[in-house]
């Protein structure tokens, strides 16, 4: 399954790719229920309905389809970071985890649920801007190796700085 | 001097950065006035931008920002630009997480300090707090370094200086923190009728 995280116009980006359909094998989320409500930090998705949010919008599964053997991220550049959307994808996808702690390389870490396989993700991330500044890069590529050690010691993948998401990033 | 307590914690009440602010505001005391906003509630930035310094205060969200600072963040940045203010405030960040890391939420302050850039604000110092929702638990002897790292900080807030970010963590052993983070979700987990099995393999 690939999974395709963007923060674009759903109907361009469409156009962009018209041979990107949600299907068995791609799943795009966008904001296209309306307005992603945030997460509130009750920690629903873990100690009452574990792997799904209680805020009931059309995105409370994100724990379930925040998931795939590759993972693309196409996000506006904010501040060094995602944009408000797609942090939105992974705030309100915690419930993927458990709320236990583990040591992991010295750090502490969120315990992952069983993985029977040891299959991890290829996570490939895509910020998009005009003027990134050298501080932001620096603080977007230490949040993307971040991510990565909280998504599992296997997770591989790039980051990737582009201007163009529509002639930069190979889907 | 007026301080604006900038608070990025989604819960209504009873959140660590509520707890924090209230702290700040008593060690401020008569030094000056501090004034309280919500990030999920953007609004009254003639108000925000009156004050001489900003304090942004949040939990750590997945590695990163809460997503509705981000998008209080970019309003308050579209505000700023169409309504240039008087003066430029210090800005300050104070970030809290249950990891017992403080440094785990140094890329997070710097997003703060990305947008002091964008907005060309001074930027001055953040602090990360490790074991921050554990703190208000544990004896005094295991807070010594976060005590000092928040008394550090809020010295560089009160005088308008800056420094490199201050991280905390706790005086127990990471090993000894994890079987009492992990032995705190229990009663929560039984409150609801599940299990530890529950949790680790959820019904799809």
């Amino acid at each position: 399954m690939k999974v395709i995280v963007h923060d674009l116009d759903p109907e361009v980006f469409l156009k962009a790719f018209p041979g990107l359909k949600n299907s068995e094998d791609v799943r795009i989320i966008t904001e296209t229920h309306g307005t992603m409500k945030k997460c509130i930090g009750c920690f629903g998705c873990w100690v009452k309905t574990p792997m799904h949010c209680i805020i009931q919008d059309g995105y409370n599964e994100m724990p379930t389809q925040f998931a795939g053997d590759e993972i693309f991220i196409i996000s506006r550049c904010v501040y060094g970071g995602y944009s408000r959307f797609v942090k939105n994808v992974f705030d309100r996808s915690i419930g993927s985890g458990t709320p236990f702690f583990e040591i992991r390389n010295g750090e502490l870490k969120h315990v992952g649920r069983e993985n029977k396989d040891n299959r991890f993700p290829i996570f490939n991330v895509y910020m998009y801007g005009d003027a990134i500044t050298d501080r932001e890069k620096e603080m977007m590529t230490g949040l993307y190796i971040a991510n990565k050690a909280n998504m599992g010691p296997g997770t591989t993948g790039e980051l990737h700085f582009i201007r163009d998401v529509y002639k930069e990033v190979p889907l | 001097m007026k301080f604006a307590m900038i608070m990025g914690s989604p819960k209504p009440k009873g959140s660590m950065s509520s707890r924090l602010i209230e702290e700040m505001t008593t060690a401020i005391g008569n030094s000056g006035k501090v004034l309280i906003f919500n990030a999920a509630k953007p609004e009254r930035f003639n108000e925000v931008l009156s004050c001489d310094r900003l304090v942004f205060v949040y939990p750590l969200y997945f590695d990163s920002l809460p997503s509705h600072v981000i998008a209080y963040l970019e309003q308050l940045d579209a505000f700023i630009k169409a309504h240039p203010p008087e003066k430029n405030p210090s800005v300050y960040a104070v970030c809290n997480l249950g990891f017992y890391e403080g440094y785990q939420t140094r890329w997070s302050l710097g997003r703060i300090q990305c947008w002091a850039e964008a907005v060309g604000f001074p930027w001055k110092v953040g602090i990360g707090l490790g074991a921050g929702p554990f703190l208000p638990h544990l004896p005094p002897v295991a807070r010594i370094k976060t005590d000092k790292g928040r008394e550090q900080f809020l010295m560089l807030l009160l005088s308008d200086a800056g420094g490199d970010n201050i991280y905390t963590e706790p005086e127990i052993t990471k090993e000894m923190f994890v079987e009492m983070g992990n032995a705190n979700w229990i009663p929560s987990l039984e409150a609801n009728g599940l299990t530890v099995d529950d949790v680790m393999h959820p019904k799809k």
